[in-house]
């Protein structure tokens, strides 16, 4: 069902960008399997999201865990990559007088917590979406000889336009837009759509009773 | 938690609509019953309109735990297995009447008189019924006042007979959309039906009247006001003193003895104790695929083959539900502020049916008149985040920026999707049935059932006859888009059959009061025992027949 929801098929890879890092990377699957990173990331891995150990190093000043839910002490990601993933989370969803926007969305902090899940922790997708900001940063590099997050606007869509049409680019960003869109649609009580800001542009009126402590899905899985 | 073997009148094995009126009149009767049901008990309090619940699942059956191997025909006819679909209505006392939208129309006689009614269609399995809508109306009507069904009865061509005049709870409050769907409907000549529901519009003893959430299918209720097997049937039981139910048990063999009667039930319980169940009856309700799969996983002396399969016919004549879906779109632009606001309130029920075609007689269609089936006109519950990941793409393409905001904002705000569902029959044959995978176990250890769900070209033009119809009342509706379509793979719900009734022990696999052929004891009383299913969801079907076996087995006593 998860799988169907990230909706991996009919992806075709651009010839026009072959050689681009995107294509010539591991795909998902070899990725996941791959030793190196995910040795590094078993430990983390192995955490459940309300009993991670607090680690003042790695905090972040874009994180807002307004929610009662998340109880995040300890991130996936590093103050660097929460900059990165918010230049790319606002290109995709982006603050254009319509509508809240990916920060608005508080995507960083649902994003956090949204990969503490265990199914999605089996998928996998913090690695590759860590392994994504290493392939974009170096694609970055090699065409504006800059890191993604100090290129003009112009340049970051330009860049994530052709990340979209290859395979693995394709596959990154549906990754990071899955988790978007459950930012933008889900009860507030995850962590994203803060105060139903994302209801309220799509005119979505959220049910009663709406999820609460012990009665959430996870309590129940 | 019960840990040692114990010892019953009767034995339900399952507590959705089948088992939960077998074990509500047997424990009010005097008879100690037990119930096992395979998942846990959950209730109001924990469902919340969270769609997280239903887009993980929660409630049903694990998938890493049991799988089913589907075997479908693709395009060119060939049948091709995977492991990748389930078949589980709702794994928690209740099953699936926890989540059922509650569509609670009667079967018609017609339906019980399939073959002499409309003859043999030529590679279907189409049989007579040995009992008579007569036989099952008194059922009806007590189901509407135990479970609670609300609605408006209005005489039209193809109305049932009926015992009482109308139901005991009036409709529930409905959309503007039913307004402008009844004006449509006249103009056509057609003849609108308010839709009876499985839903109390009323308080009914400790039951709230629906609040009109808007979530109610694939939603647990939690106001009590469906008429949930547990809600209405099975805390009444519980509260008897006769009636046990033993959550997280999972059921894998019937135990007969020499003479090849049940004698005990097997089920592991959730610390993983073996453990049995003595009992003088035993009923089996665990949904209708499941309850062939045990049935054929129960081999004793008697039944070498399993339960009942002297004659092969175990799992046999299996049928999901045949018809399709189809959708008005409204562009909003065009409309008032106020109109708007109309057309997208969020509560009230459409409720209208349409049933001018459950015989179709149409020689432009077909050379000699046909069953047909009903047209549904109803409201999916609210799937934002589904629905929301679906427009991430289009025509392959993954859209990002203000491309998909746009997109977004005008599919949820500036048009209103309207819906219909179509039900006909899907005809039994013999590439549709159950048996045992030999490769693929559950988390018990036990082999998984392998459903063959082959459909007869038949249904799809009975179905395209009564799509086609759902649109060209969308568009006199005023739709801006309407559209529809055929189904020809199984839906994970509404399937019945595999157990078929009937007379003759060599093409039936229960007898008329749903007694497994060669046994005195064990009786199937799920949607298994249905040898076509009507044109309508099977639910309220299954309730009646279930208290009607019941006076069976009180009988037999």
């Amino acid at each position: 069902m998860k799988q169907q929801d990230k909706n991996f098929s009919n992806i075709e890879s651009n010839p026009l960008i072959k050689n681009n890092h995107w294509t010539v990377g591991l795909n998902r699957r070899q990725f996941i399997k791959s030793a190196s990173v995910l040795a590094v990331l078993t430990p983390l891995l192995a955490c459940k999201p309300k009993i991670i150990v607090a680690d003042s190093n790695n905090s972040s000043n874009l994180i807002n865990q307004s929610s009662e839910v998340v109880e995040l002490k300890e991130y996936i990601f590093t103050n660097k990559q929460h900059k990165e993933l918010l230049s790319v989370y606002m290109q995709m969803f982006p603050d254009n007088g319509d509508g809240p926007s990916a920060k608005d969305l508080n995507i960083l902090t649902y994003l956090e917590w949204a990969l503490t899940d265990e199914r999605n922790r089996k998928d996998g997708d913090a690695d590759f979406i860590k392994q994504g900001l290493i392939w974009l940063n170096q694609y970055s590099q090699e065409k504006y000889s800059d890191d993604f997050v100090n290129l003009s606007e112009k340049k970051q869509m330009t860049l994530l336009e052709v990340t979209a049409q290859s395979e693995q680019g394709k596959r990154w960003m549906s990754i990071l837009s899955y988790y978007l869109i459950e930012a933008l649609t889900l009860d507030p009580y995850y962590g994203g759509n803060t105060n139903q800001i994302g209801w309220q542009w799509l005119k979505h009126r959220g049910g009663s009773p709406s999820p609460l402590k012990g009665r959430t899905y996870r309590d129940f899985e | 938690m019960t840990s040692k073997n114990l010892e019953c009148d009767v034995c339900v094995i399952g507590s959705g609509a089948g088992g939960s009126p077998v074990a509500y009149e047997l424990a009010k009767a005097g008879y100690k019953v037990i119930v096992l049901e395979k998942g846990g008990w959950f209730d109001e309090k924990d469902f919340t309109k969270d769609e997280m619940l239903s887009r993980r699942r929660v409630f049903r059956s694990k998938f890493k735990d049991e799988r089913h191997v589907l075997s479908e025909p693709n395009s060119k006819g060939e049948f091709k297995e995977s492991t990748t679909s389930q078949f589980w209505g709702g794994n928690i006392v209740g099953g699936a009447t926890n989540f059922m939208s509650a569509y609670f129309h009667r079967l018609k006689p017609q339906d019980f008189r399939l073959l002499s009614t409309f003859g043999e269609i030529e590679g279907a399995n189409i049989v007579d019924w040995p009992i008579s809508y007569e036989d099952l109306e008194p059922y009806y009507t007590k189901v509407e006042k135990l479970i609670g069904v609300s609605g408006k009865v209005v005489n039209h061509p193809n109305l049932e007979p009926r015992s009482t005049a109308d139901y005991p709870f009036p409709p529930t409050a409905e959309h503007p959309i039913a307004k402008k769907f009844d004006k449509a409907v006249k103009e056509l000549g057609y003849h609108s039906l308010p839709m009876a529901r499985g839903i109390l519009s009323r308080p009914h003893k400790d039951r709230n009247a629906c609040v009109l959430s808007g979530y109610c299918g694939s939603f647990g209720c939690e106001t009590k006001a469906k008429g949930s097997s547990r809600v209405a049937l099975l805390n009444d039981a519980v509260k008897s003193g006769n009636c046990e139910v033993i959550t997280y048990a999972k059921a894998y063999k019937i135990n007969t003895d020499n003479s090849g009667n049940g004698e005990s039930v097997s089920y592991i319980d959730k610390e993983n104790n073996d453990l049995k169940i003595f009992a003088r009856k035993v009923v089996v309700a665990c949904y209708s695929i499941e309850s062939s799969r045990l049935l054929l996983a129960s081999k004793g002396v008697k039944h070498p083959n399993g339960i009942g399969n002297k004659y092969q016919q175990i799992g046999k004549n299996l049928h999901c539900c045949a018809g399709g879906t189809g959708h008005g779109v409204f562009d909003l632009s065009k409309l008032s502020e106020y109109e708007q606001n109309k057309m997208l309130l969020r509560g009230p029920f459409f409720n209208r049916a349409l049933q001018d075609w459950y015989t179709i007689d149409d020689q432009s269609a077909f050379d000699k008149p046909v069953k047909g089936g009903t047209i549904d006109f109803v409201f999916d519950p609210p799937s934002l985040t589904s629905n929301a990941m679906d427009l991430r793409f289009k025509n392959g393409k993954l859209l990002w920026g203000t491309e998909l905001k746009q997109r977004l904002k005008s599919h949820f705000t500036q048009s209103k999707d309207f819906k219909f569902e179509v039900f006909c029959d899907w005809l039994p044959n013999n590439d549709c049935h159950v048996s045992l995978d030999n490769k693929e176990k559950d988390k018990w250890g036990s082999p998984v059932a392998k459903v063959k769900a082959g459909y007869h070209p038949h249904d799809l033009k009975v179905a395209q006859y009564l799509v086609d119809k759902g649109v060209e009342v969308m568009k006199k509706m005023g739709a801006d888009r309407a559209y529809g379509n055929v189904w020809s793979s199984p839906t994970s719900n509404l399937m019945a059959g595999g157990l078929r009734f009937g007379s003759n022990p060599e093409t039936s696999a229960l007898d008329a009061n749903c007694r497994v052929h060669g046994t005195d004891n064990i009786y199937v009383t799920d949607g298994s025992f249905m040898p076509n299913g009507g044109s309508v969801t099977p639910t309220f079907t299954i309730y009646a027949n279930s208290f009607r076996v019941a006076d069976k087995i009180l009988e037999s006593f």
